[in-house]
């Protein structure tokens, strides 16, 4: 009889325990489904580019694109913009710069035909060298859905200075110009304003993969 | 006697190491690419090897195909991208230095009108005083093979 009770007792004790596992298996499962559901649901960030907690709406100026019409703050409205600045005789870091954001534009479009394109501009810093017609066939060169755009040095001020874009154009002598430039790329959302940068050194995969996200984020 | 046969082998196989690494100065890689259209300039990147046991500089560099050649380097500093010019380019005793897109790299001017992708191009390469190595090549188009259409 004792041996039986013992038994009984011991049954109870491991039904118990049972019990308990279930209970914290069964709580387990649901914390990791609340916990997955909660990654799932957490957006994916740009890992390149600095995106501005809140975009800055763009100063106006009043500058011209190759094709000889106003380029204004009102152009970069209703599409996505990534800008460049630089110069066309420029033989290094501004065609290789103008190459990879084509390259990514065609990437965006190559892994979501739906996808919005962002528009390319490059304004030059050295406009007068770069005449519209130059700008006109160097942008061209580099595919469709980028605009050239140049303007005199205190109108393209209104615009680089909030920026933080710096350049300098000095003519050392007849034959030689020297041209510093910032090697930023800046980002203006449809709304005319500036929503984020990419700082050099850059790469056609970090512009694609982000510039989807900050499209799809706004 | 040992001696002398010993140090005439030994004199034997420097000179034979010495032929056998090559040219003082080898210039590989080379890529010269026809202007941009809408521009009057471009570029050439290369490896340039030095194989002698002392540094060699480049003093001058020239092309019948272009008005000016200049040995430029492309640094970014403070976010900011500066090309200077430089006047010479020392490379080191039994090494290479590597011409690439975004840091050194030649800086081809004013183009002959002959001066097209396909057309060939030739590179003079002055050095230590009477030091010349002359490379010819193809003009290339560039990102030809990448241009996006769309």
């Amino acid at each position: 009889m004792k041996c039986c009770k013992f038994n009984r007792h011991t049954r109870a004790a491991q039904s118990g325990k049972f019990a308990i596992a279930i209970s914290i298996l069964l709580l387990g499962v649901v914390v990791s489904g609340f916990l997955l559901r909660a990654l799932m649901t957490i957006p994916q960030l740009p890992e390149h580019a600095t995106v501005l907690p809140t975009p800055a709406p763009l100063a106006n100026f009043a500058l011209a694109n190759h094709e000889d019409q106003p380029f204004t703050r009102d152009s970069l409205r209703g599409h996505w913009s990534m800008i460049f600045f630089g110069f066309t005789n420029c033989p290094d870091i501004c065609p290789l710069t103008l190459h990879k954001l084509a390259q990514a534009r065609d990437s965006i479009a190559r892994s979501d035909p739906d996808a919005p394109l962002p528009e390319i501009v490059f304004i030059s810093v050295d406009p007068d060298r770069d005449s519209t017609e130059s700008l006109k066939q160097y942008v061209q060169s580099f595919g469709t859905g980028v605009t050239g755009v140049r303007g005199e040095h205190d109108e393209l001020a209104k615009l680089t200075k909030p920026l933080g874009i710096f350049f300098n154009v000095d003519q050392t002598d007849d034959k030689n110009t020297v041209v510093d430039h910032s090697a930023a790329v800046i980002v203006v959302n449809e709304n005319a304003e500036f929503h984020a940068l990419f700082s050099a050194p850059h790469q056609i995969e970090a512009f694609a993969s982000d510039m989807q996200l900050i499209m799809a984020s706004k | 006697m040992k001696l002398l046969v010993g140090s005439l082998c030994l004199l034997l196989a420097i000179s034979a190491c010495d032929s056998a690494s090559g040219p003082p100065l080898e210039i590989s890689k080379v890529k010269v690419y026809a202007p941009l259209p809408g521009t009057r300039t471009s570029v050439a990147y290369m490896t340039i090897r030095n194989n002698s046991a002392s540094a060699i500089r480049i003093g001058s560099i020239e092309s019948p195909q272009f008005d000016s050649v200049m040995l430029h380097e492309t640094r970014i500093e403070d976010g900011v991208a500066r090309m200077r010019m430089l006047d010479g380019l020392e490379i080191p005793a039994r090494s290479e230095v590597f011409l690439v897109d975004g840091g050194l790299h030649l800086m081809l001017d004013q183009p002959a009108a002959s001066v097209a992708e396909g057309e060939p191009a030739t590179l003079q390469f002055a050095y230590d005083g009477n030091g010349l190595v002359i490379v010819s090549t193809t003009i290339l188009s560039r990102f030809a093979d990448e241009r996006t259409n769309r």
